[in-house]
């Protein structure tokens, strides 16, 4: 049997007989209902390029800018980000099959995932900051890359 | 001997020849058959010349030895048919079915006879072939009566009467009588050679390796004097004795029925991970633990799709089967309304309706058309600013909208990533309440209604988010209807919340 997910509803919140809520108090929101946020600050010795990793319960990570990061308290716009970050590693090139997530890209803390490059010409690397596999990339940034600075938070 | 002869005991063997057919009997007197195996071999294909006066008459007419007073085991039929046939054995049946406790109105009796059987029985007919060949050369194996077959028909009878009960062939409560014979596959051994194609060993398992349809067709393929030279034509009086298990099976029980389920903490299946459970219990618990009358083995529990714990399940309820799994008490069919009363009344959070009896043929009925079928939902959902009548009104004049889902990420960890296309059918908002508003949203089987909502990191586009250019999130789901025709509603009152 395959496991559910236990999506508990959201703790603290009651119906009333016509099933609106008792409140009108803001729900926590979904990021912070299914993830734990952990942050990393100072990547690679970066002064203030802090990471801020949302990991689900399931174990799957989704790698984020925090909002201490200069793109983000600088209000930097971004013209293009990079996703060749070595010789033979392009992490566009990223395909993975089945549910074993089979032929990803294997990632350390330090592993560079992409480069993001702004309009007045400052660079900064996002890292992986956990192990494992590249399941995804956000397809939204490949369009419209200053989608990485605008959404803060969900 | 005198008075008696074979032509007035009016048999219909193969041969007309009452002085053959003699000569015959007494071959297979010779390698210490039985008096069943020798009326089979002759050809007697009648149940009521398998009774104990015939066979008794025909015994002393060949001056035959009985093979359970003398203890000679019958090479043919290994016991089963001259020992396991009188009221001891009977009243054995008998008192396991009582003791397993069963309800049944008729009864069927099946046989498994060891599968050196099938050797033993084709060796005997080469011998009569040997023999007798004008008559033997002439009849196809298949026409010798079956070992299964004819203590049917000697002791159906009385097991009949010993059980109080009918026989009928099709009858839900089988009683099953294995024949267990210590040197069965060791007969076998030699086929490995003869026939290695044949039998091809699965995972070093060596119970499954000689079938009773692989032995047959082995047998049947090969030549005469191949088998001969392997096997030993006539075949030898056994030495080891034949053991017997009875057991007993009830057929399952098909029941249907829709199950509403008004709890956002409970699980559809038994949700136990490392052995501790998630969730207190379970709708298919709820159910199946109501049905406690039919004192059944297990149950199985299947659904027309399913809905996560933290969504409530409303309107007419989701179709669902319960399997139940060799059933006791078979009466408690005739109980079904009441099962549903005991599960309206004993539980908060589920609730059935249209409970009924069905067959095994009706079943697939609950998941046709499983992709095709569309489900409506209810949605509470929050924007993060108060939704205007111009927002609402865009939503309500919607009409069929296509959307790409990439596989949440809630469930990514066990689904291969793939993006999936789907319809909504139907969607407005017809309620709000400052930042809450209740979304009615139709959709096609398998879209995944939470990550519409908020839009799951841009991973489902268009999303309600995006539609309205207003942060969403959702706080509870209801399902508040599954297109299925089926089960077909009971006139029988309900109350749905």
């Amino acid at each position: 049997m395959e496991e559910e997910d236990f999506d508990n509803g959201i703790p603290g919140f009651e119906f009333d007989e016509n099933d609106w809520p008792t409140t009108n108090e803001r729900p926590p929101p979904f990021v912070d209902r299914y993830f734990s946020r952990f942050y990393k600050t100072d990547m690679n010795g970066k002064i203030g390029e802090d990471h801020c990793v949302l990991c689900h319960s399931n174990k799957i990570c989704i790698v984020t800018l925090a909002k201490s990061h200069p793109v983000i308290t600088e209000k930097k716009v971004i013209s293009s980000i990079n996703f060749q970050v070595a010789d033979g590693i392009n992490r566009l090139d990223n395909k993975v099959s089945g549910k074993g997530k089979r032929g990803a890209q294997w990632v350390k803390p330090n592993s560079a995932l992409c480069r993001i490059i702004c309009e007045d010409g400052s660079q900064y690397t996002v890292c992986a900051c956990v192990r494992g596999m590249l399941v995804e990339i956000n397809e939204t940034i490949l369009t419209s890359p200053n989608f990485i600075a605008e959404k803060v938070c969900l | 001997m005198a008075e008696l002869s074979l032509s007035k005991m009016q048999f219909e063997f193969f041969t007309t020849s009452d002085e053959l057919a003699l000569e015959i009997s007494q071959a297979l007197v010779s390698i210490n058959c039985c008096t069943w195996c020798i009326l089979r071999f002759l050809g007697e294909k009648r149940p009521c010349m398998y009774v104990n006066e015939t066979v008794n008459e025909l015994r002393q007419l060949l001056n035959a030895k009985d093979n359970t007073v003398d203890c000679v085991i019958c090479p043919g039929c290994l016991g089963i048919l001259h020992k396991y046939n009188a009221s001891d054995f009977l009243q054995e049946i008998k008192s396991v079915v009582k003791k397993e406790d069963y309800e049944f109105i008729d009864y069927q009796c099946s046989l498994i006879v060891p599968v050196c059987t099938i050797l033993r029985q084709h060796s005997i007919y080469l011998f009569l072939q040997e023999k007798h060949g004008s008559v033997y050369c002439k009849i196809p194996e298949e026409e010798i009566s079956s070992i299964k077959d004819v203590w049917k028909w000697f002791c159906g009878p009385s097991l009949s009467k010993q059980l109080n009960s009918e026989f009928k062939q099709k009858s839900p409560f089988e009683i099953s009588l294995i024949f267990k014979y210590e040197d069965s596959e060791k007969e076998c051994y030699f086929l490995l050679e003869t026939n290695p194609n044949e039998f091809q060993r699965r995972k070093k398992s060596p119970f499954d390796l000689f079938t009773r349809a692989a032995v047959f067709k082995a047998v049947t393929t090969l030549p005469d004097d191949v088998f001969k030279k392997n096997y030993q034509t006539p075949c030898l009086t056994p030495v080891k004795t034949i053991d017997c298990d009875i057991s007993c099976n009830f057929d399952a029980i098909f029941i249907a029925g829709r199950y509403l389920k008004f709890s956002r903490t409970l699980s559809q299946t038994p949700w136990i991970i490392d052995g501790v459970r998630k969730t207190k219990s379970s709708v298919e618990e709820e159910i199946c633990s109501a049905m406690s009358i039919f004192k059944a083995t297990d149950f199985k529990f299947s659904s027309s799709g399913r809905e996560d714990v933290d969504v409530r399940m409303l309107g007419n309820g989701r179709p669902f089967i319960v399997e139940i799994l060799d059933a006791h008490r078979c009466h408690a069919v005739n109980e079904i309304s009441a099962v549903q009363e005991l599960i309206n009344e004993t539980s908060d959070v589920v609730k059935v309706r249209d409970l009924q009896l069905i067959t095994r043929e009706d079943i697939h009925n609950l998941k046709e058309g499983e992709l095709e079928k569309s489900k409506c939902y209810m949605a509470l959902c929050w924007s993060s600013s108060t939704l205007t009548p111009e927002n609402i009104q865009l939503i309500n004049q919607l009409k069929t909208i296509e959307i790409q889902q990439k596989t949440p990420l809630r469930v990514l960890h066990r689904r291969s990533q793939a993006v999936r296309s789907r319809m909504i059918y139907d969607i407005s908002i017809k309620e709000t309440k400052e930042n809450y508003f209740k979304l009615y949203i139709s959709t096609q089987a398998g879209t995944y209604i939470k990550e519409f909502v908020h839009g799951d990191f841009g991973r489902t586009v268009p999303n309600l988010s995006s539609l309205l250019n207003v942060d969403c999130d959702i706080l509870t789901l209801d399902v508040q209807g599954v297109e299925l025709k089926w089960p077909p509603q009971l006139d029988n009152d309900m109350d749905t919340k």
